[in-house]
């Protein structure tokens, strides 16, 4: 099957911290409108690899190119002008201020007109139904539910063409984890880009179109989410090569 | 010890304790984004006063003129030594910590550079537009009209610091920086560009202390010193990143070291002091209106 014309373009990238290598020459592609699952066991280095896209690590080699244009030398701050959002692990909302402040933060960098900042915000609460209520509450004091969902909704207030996720299910009880993949099919059915980190591979392999296994800071495999699912690949780049041998 | 005395003792406390708000102030300024303590913002403080002095007294401009190019130099220098003293070392993890030495390292350097340029002697700097130095009755309470322009300038300046962190995008991004910084980022927020921003004022705002405090005290190289240290006990009375907190222990400092003015020597004034903020420590860890955890890592 042929994939869609890249919008991301990562190509032999090498990131570390200080001297110690954590990826190491990773290629991989984020068509327009696809929707692609990172997947691989704890370590393996798949938040380096988001980090390193959205500018907060700074490569030891290779190029990024979003669009065509260069990442590499930009700074972090500057790439959601872009349209590129990367919701980091952890729900990092900002917890001392309000889900709308939240929010408006989320628009700080666009500089929009008060009407424009008004109707985005409006169109955030109201694929968020939940947060709407809570508006002027602290995010803090919101369920860790609610707080993920608060964490796409600041990412997706500034209209991205590419939105990274790292473990947006992490810490959530299932019919949440439900919730928050519903919530993703509909802003993929907006022609948004997908490059998701997920722990629960066969939720993720369902929801993507193709998918990169990592293992070790390398790249072991990557194939059509639909083929992948349930593969000896995917069990490997879990376990390790012992899982190849082991008895299934 | 009379009523008039007592009183008058207190409306000294208060006005010293609003200067030492400002000054612990300033420091939260510079502080929020960068998790960074200046050890120059005394040195500012002092700098805001020498300008004044020359601009005011020698060069004969008009208050307003004389504190605007005060204000403007010193957060110029502020933001210099963000540059050179602050931001390379934050960019360095295993540097993290050497602001300390090197906020403190341009401190010395300007202590060093006023005293060449003005001499340690101390100078008169005109008093705020519309006050004087002259002292009032009203009642038993006796004043000048430059202590109360000092009271509310700081009142004032404290309440606009507040307003913008808590009603502005801009000062709500700041508060973002300082509880995530990397999540700001990822938002758009630069917390490089609100750092120099923050340096810069925190400058000016030092400086505007030095201003309006030097009438009072006089201008002279020596003050930068003393007001850092009282700056500071305000600052971990009230509070780290609190402003009212610090006006509050501001005042409680400037009240209790008037009053023990009259029975103690300075130098067991400063030992009162510092009881006192240990005492409040003690009780209080975090101070009188400070938060555990101001900042998650």
């Amino acid at each position: 099957m042929t994939r869609p014309q890249p919008l991301l373009e990562v190509d032999g990238l090498s990131v570390g911290y200080g001297i110690v290598p954590v990826i190491e020459e990773i290629t991989l592609q984020v068509g327009r409108g696809e929707a692609v699952a990172l997947l691989g066991a704890n370590g393996a280095g798949k938040s380096t690899l988001l980090k390193a896209v959205s500018g907060l690590l700074v490569p030891g080699a290779g190029s990024i190119r979003f669009d065509g244009r260069d990442l590499s030398r930009l700074r972090a701050e500057a790439l959601v002008t872009l349209g590129l959002s990367h919701v980091a692990e952890g729900r990092r909302i900002f917890r001392r201020e309000t889900v709308l402040d939240n929010l408006l933060l989320g628009l700080y960098r666009l500089r929009l007109a008060r009407a424009e900042t008004a109707a985005r915000v409006e169109e955030a609460l109201a694929m968020f139904p939940a947060l709407r209520q809570k508006a002027d509450q602290l995010a803090g004091s919101l369920s860790g539910g609610q707080q993920q969902m608060l964490a796409i909704a600041q990412a997706l207030v500034r209209k991205p063409r590419l939105l990274m996720l790292d473990e947006p299910s992490l810490g959530l009880a299932p019919n949440l984890v439900e919730e928050v993949f519903r919530t993703l099919a509909a802003v993929r059915a907006q022609g948004v880009s997908i490059l998701l980190v997920e722990q629960v591979v066969e939720r993720a392999l369902e929801f993507a179109d193709h998918a990169y296994l990592l293992q070790s800071g390398r790249l072991s495999g990557d194939g059509p989410a639909a083929t992948l699912r349930g593969s000896e690949q995917v069990r490997r780049a879990y376990l390790g090569a012992a899982a190849a041998h082991a008895p299934s | 010890m009379l009523l008039e005395d007592l009183l008058a003792l207190l409306a000294t406390g208060v006005t010293m304790g609003a200067i030492y708000a400002m000054v612990a102030v300033s420091f939260n300024v510079a502080y929020k984004p960068t998790n960074v303590f200046n050890m120059a913002q005394g040195e500012l403080v002092m700098l805001g006063a020498m300008f004044a002095w020359g601009l005011m007294t020698q060069s004969a401009l008009p208050w307003l003129v004389g504190a605007a190019l005060a204000l403007a130099a010193v957060a110029a220098i502020g933001l210099f030594e963000e540059r050179v003293a602050v931001a390379a070392l934050l960019r360095k993890p295993s540097h993290h910590h050497g602001w300390i030495i090197s906020t403190l390292a341009f401190s010395i350097i300007v202590l060093n550079v006023a005293d060449h340029v003005y001499g340690t002697d101390p100078q008169p700097v005109p008093p705020v537009p519309g006050a004087t130095l002259d002292t009032l009755q009203w009642g038993a309470l006796t004043f000048s009209t430059q202590q109360v322009a000092v009271v509310l300038i700081a009142v004032a300046s404290i309440a606009l610091v507040e307003w913008v962190y808590r009603r502005t995008l801009v000062g709500k991004a700041v508060r973002a920086v300082a509880e995530d910084r990397d999540a700001a980022r990822l938002n758009g927020i630069s917390p490089a560009r609100l750092t120099m921003t923050s340096f810069a004022i925190a400058a000016a705002y030092a400086a505007l202390t030095g201003v309006v405090a030097a009438p009072l005290l006089l201008a002279s190289t020596s003050i930068g010193l003393t007001l850092l240290v009282k700056g500071f006990m305000a600052l971990a009375i009230g509070g780290v990143g609190s402003n009212w907190g610090a006006l509050a222990a501001g005042i409680l400092l400037g009240c209790v070291e008037s009053l023990g003015s009259v029975s103690l020597t300075p130098d067991y004034r400063q030992v009162l002091l510092l009881a006192v903020v240990l005492l409040v420590l003690l009780v209080r860890p975090f101070g009188l209106f400070g938060r555990p955890g101001l900042r998650e890592v």
